[in-house]
């Protein structure tokens, strides 16, 4: 039982953890460390530092969010993210296909029958 | 700064190597996440405020971190089968091949094209593959796809994967274009690289080919994808069809020139109408500088047009001619080079001036131009004549010797009667003699690159002036034409005089550029379109006197009009030339003009015309009544237009102009079986008239002989008055050098005006000047009028000329020539160096005491004579009155 429960965390885990990469840079443009902080912390979400890097580096390849270096009078060079265009409109039908999705599972929860 | 220790960097690359492959796999760049991760270290020890970071450290910190979750990274695009295959290695791994794809599909078609763009050397050698900018841009297009791709392949950046491969197709289809038309350049190249190491550069389109096939099939697999790419065939033959497209306006012009140089007329015909209008101005420019024999079996595109059988450069001129309307050299050449034999180097210093020595004006010349211009005029309105000086100095800044070389438009009716050169600062007069003679010695000396000048006719009051050597890095050579003319009588009351003008010339001249011109005369002078200003000079004439552009100083509105005595009919000079000092006379005749029996008009209808044909058809109803008429006009449909002759009745008077006004005028028309038919027309009429009305001819299109035939044969009648509408070269005329029935009528207004002064003239009362010479025994004490210059001899001598010429009696018209030291249809005019020269050419330079000047000598001495008689009379009388007073 535990075992189904853990596979299906990470099912759920891997549908969102993009959405949630590309609803934190939303807002605004984020270096990579504060990402990476801001994101670890969800709750439920169990994201290691370490998945956050190659996965930033996927949604750069597929054109959905970009970076740049910024020299930083803290510290090393920083590199920013950013959404691209396409990037927002992806983001935006992923919101908007998981609150319909979670407006049919409530549905379901309350009455028994899809909406 | 913060430092890493060796063992920290070492532990760092352990753990990316650890991760490679699950990052490749995941679709992330595992070399970006290397850098990220290394950031991220950095961020954490400056956050604890250290400045080095250990092993320790980033075992610590990545341990934190965590491994990547490989559930949560998984790549949605990859299925459970691919997973495990080996991922494809990335290019950048493979460095020969990537450095290979980089020299072959960037770098040396880059290279290639600037090598060509700055040297022209295909162009100049085989054919020119960048003929315009579009070209140029097309096959720029190529090495920028290509690095474009190649640093997507090597950042392994996915994201525009699809655009890329669309323009990555489009890049594979320029080259293999390019690598067809270059194939058969290809053996020779192969076999140059294997031997001697060289030869690259015809076989970059190949190369560049290759290398954007090679770019296509690693763009496939970008960003973990192994679909296939879209768009290769159809981007391919999108570059196909651009080409075409590019190439259209040059395939059309060497189809159009092909059809217009067939051996039917029809397809001639057709092919005119085509260039006209489809062809290319520019296309048509690159043929007239012809191509060489290599560059014609290696072009295989117009191989194709012109079924193996290439247009030659001088046939590309005619229809360059026909098809524009202008001479091929009066337009700047090609910017764009393409191989033309000697042609190729048009535009460099070293240029060599083919026509040096020879009798053709053609094209500029580079670094020479007229420096300074001045015109001294003389008039003796009394005795209807004038004489005008051209100094004339032109200047060399190239670093080659020049030839400077012009047609002349003399005053009208007018003749050369002196030429000098300037050597050494020192004046030299020119030796008359026969025309060969004196061109013999003008070639021979310019063959030893000595200083001569050699003035020759080249039509009715047209001379060809040629000067050499203007000495290069800016030295100037100074020469001077005097010119003897008489004036144009407008009426009794009334003469005219225009400015000797260039026809053609092969110096530049500035638009800043100003001719000085000064005239006198004892009589009132008048500018007819007030560009010159009224003056006095010191000998108490009156002057006029101004600074023309060239474009004004041809034109009729500077004509300077005279108001002379209409009583003075009469004037005479005692002929010094002459052995017994005979007298030359010459008498102002009003008679009642007889109208030419039958008049055929023809009309050049080149498109330079067409702004004139409204001015023409205004002025048939000047046409006296009853004079048979009819109009040819010169254009392609000369042989289908039937023609009639008919009497000047007013419905005709009234339909002809209406059927000319809505002509139409194309390109530059062949003017010469348009006059043959005029002539056979007007010679049915005992006193038939053809009346010629054309701009510049550039081009001799057919040969003129069976026209000069004619005209020799019959030099009474018909007659041939030429009326030309603006300055220009006119070879059909030049081939009419010293036809006695040909006249240019003198320009002096609009062509309407002057068109009606000339059918005016037929009717009514008709001005002539007569000059004849008088028996020996004649008292000058008889003579009647105004005793005039020498200058009277002179035309004297040229009408007599002309007799003598068209009697066939060219001896004794060539010993009246040189002994009045003019320059006539038989005869010309040299300046050599030395009198070595002189002597071999048989030739003797005339006496400078014997050459007329402003004003003529004579005209002072006889001023000093008239004035010593006065006071000689005056003293007399006074002496008389005081005898008579003390008497």
């Amino acid at each position: 039982m535990s075992d189904f429960f853990d596979n299906w965390t990470v099912q759920a885990r891997k549908g969102v953890l993009e959405l949630c990469i590309l609803n934190a840079l939303a807002e605004r443009e984020r270096y990579g460390y504060e990402l990476v902080k801001s994101l670890v912390d969800i709750t439920g979400l169990g994201m290691t530092e370490g998945t956050l890097y190659p996965l930033l580096s996927r949604l750069r390849a597929q054109g959905l969010v970009s970076a740049r270096l910024e020299e930083s009078s803290e510290g090393p060079a920083r590199k920013y993210y950013s959404l691209t265009r396409e990037g927002k409109k992806v983001a935006a039908m992923m919101n908007d296909y998981l609150d319909a999705l979670n407006d049919s599972v409530a549905a379901l929860r309350r009455k028994g029958v899809p909406v | 700064m913060i430092r890493w220790t060796p063992s920290a960097r070492e532990e760092l690359e352990r753990y990316c190597a650890r991760m490679r492959p699950t990052l490749e796999t995941s679709g992330a760049d595992a070399g970006e996440v290397a850098e990220d991760l290394k950031r991220h270290i950095d961020e954490e020890i400056a956050a604890a405020k250290l400045l080095a970071v250990t092993e320790h450290d980033v075992r610590r910190i990545l341990g934190r971190m965590g491994e990547p979750d490989l559930r949560a990274v998984d790549s949605p695009a990859i299925n459970s089968s691919q997973r495990h295959e080996e991922p494809r290695p990335p290019l950048a791994k493979q460095k020969p091949l990537h450095l290979a794809l980089l020299i072959f599909g960037v770098v040396l078609p880059l290279i290639t094209l600037g090598i060509e763009l700055a040297t022209h050397m295909c162009a100049g050698a085989f054919f020119d593959p960048i003929p315009t900018w579009w070209h140029v841009l097309l096959v720029a297009f190529v090495p920028l796809t290509n690095i474009l791709v190649w640093r997507a392949i090597r950042d392994g950046d996915a994201r525009h994967r699809t655009l890329l491969a669309w323009l990555n197709a489009f890049a594979i289809g320029i080259p293999l274009f390019y690598a067809l038309i270059f194939l058969p350049i290809m053996p020779p190249a192969v076999f140059a690289v294997i031997f001697f190491g060289w030869g690259l550069l015809p076989m970059s389109p190949l190369f560049a080919f290759i290398a954007a096939s090679r770019l296509r099939h690693h763009l496939r697999g970008l960003g973990g994808h192994d679909r296939a790419l879209p768009g290769l065939w159809r981007g391919a033959a999108l570059a196909f069809v651009v080409i075409a497209l590019i190439q259209l306006p040059t395939s059309l012009t060497q189809i159009g020139l092909r059809l217009a140089t067939s051996d039917s007329p029809d397809e001639r015909t057709r092919g005119l109408r085509w260039l006209r209008s489809v062809g290319s101005d520019e296309g048509l420019l690159r043929a007239c500088y012809g191509r060489t024999q290599w560059a014609q079996n290696l072009d295989l595109i117009s191989w194709l047009f012109t079924d193996g059988h290439p247009v030659s450069e001088s046939d590309a001129r005619n229809v360059y001619y026909r098809v524009t309307g202008r001479a091929f050299n009066t337009v700047a050449p090609p910017q764009i080079y393409t191989a033309r034999g000697r042609w190729n180097v048009l535009e460099e210093e070293f240029t060599w001036d083919n026509d040096q020595g020879g009798d053709a004006v053609a094209g500029r010349v580079k670094g020479l131009s007229l420096a300074s211009s001045r015109q001294d005029g003389l008039i003796d309105a009394d005795a209807a004549l004038a004489y005008v000086e051209w100094t004339l100095e032109f200047k060399n800044v190239s670093t080659l010797q020049r030839e400077a070389r012009a047609q002349i438009l003399l005053p009208p009716g007018g003749v050369v009667s002196r030429l000098t050169l300037w050597i050494n600062g020192e004046e030299r007069e020119a030796a008359f003699g026969g025309r060969s003679q004196v061109r013999e010695a003008y070639q021979n000396v310019v063959t030893q690159r000595r200083d001569p000048v050699l003035v020759t006719t080249c039509g009715p009051d047209r001379v060809l002036v040629q000067c050499f050597p203007v000495q290069p890095n800016g030295t100037v050579m100074k020469a001077r034409i005097g010119m003897t003319a008489p004036l144009i009588l407008l009426e009794s009351g009334e003469a005219a005089f225009r400015w000797p003008c260039f026809l053609e010339r092969n110096f530049t001249i500035s638009e800043e550029f100003k001719h000085t011109v000064w005239v006198e005369s004892k009589q009132p002078l008048e500018s007819a379109g007030g560009r010159l200003r009224a003056d006095r000079a010191q000998s108490g004439l009156a002057a006029l006197r101004g600074d023309l552009t060239e474009s004004d100083l041809g034109r009729p509105q500077n004509v300077v009009r005279i108001r002379r005595d209409s009583a003075m009919r009469q004037a005479w000079t005692v002929d010094t030339r002459d052995e017994s000092n005979r007298m030359i006379r010459q008498i102002i005749t009003e008679s009642e003009a007889k109208p030419p029996q039958r008049v055929i008009f023809v009309v050049d209808g080149s498109q330079a015309m067409k702004e004139h044909f409204p001015a023409i058809a205004g002025t048939f109803e000047n046409l006296p009544a009853g004079i048979e008429f009819a109009v040819l006009v010169a254009n392609d449909h000369l042989t289908d237009s039937p023609l009639r002759v008919e009497r000047a009745s007013a419905e005709a008077l009234r339909r002809v102009p209406e059927v000319l006004r809505r002509m139409k005028a194309a390109g530059g028309q062949d003017n010469v079986p348009a006059l043959v038919r005029a002539w056979d027309l007007a010679a049915e009429s005992p006193q038939g008239v053809v009346v010629w009305i054309h701009g510049p001819q550039p081009i001799l299109l057919d040969n003129a002989e069976q026209l000069k035939q004619r005209f020799e044969r019959r030099p009474q009648f018909p007659l041939l008055h030429e009326i030309q509408t603006h300055a220009g070269p006119n070879r059909v005329v030049e081939k009419l050098d010293g036809v006695a029935a040909v006249r240019s009528v003198a320009r002096l207004g609009g062509l309407d005006d002057d068109l009606k002064r000339l059918i005016v003239s037929w009717g009514g009362k008709s001005l002539a000047l007569v000059r004849e010479r008088l028996n020996a025994d004649m008292p000058v004490a008889s003579m009647q009028g105004k005793q005039t210059s020498l200058h009277l001899a002179r035309l004297w001598a040229l009408d007599e000329i002309a007799r003598l010429i068209a009697a066939r009696k060219f001896d004794q018209a060539l010993q009246l020539a040189g002994r009045y030291q003019l320059v006539t249809p038989i005869s010309g005019a040299v300046v050599l160096e030395t009198q070595t020269q002189y002597q071999t050419a048989g030739l003797k330079p005339v006496d400078a005491q014997s050459v007329p000047a402003v004003p003529e000598p004579s005209t002072w001495v006889l001023l000093g004579v008239g004035l010593a008689i006065l006071w000689v009379h005056a003293a007399r009388r006074r002496r008389a009155n005081s005898n008579a007073t003390s008497a």
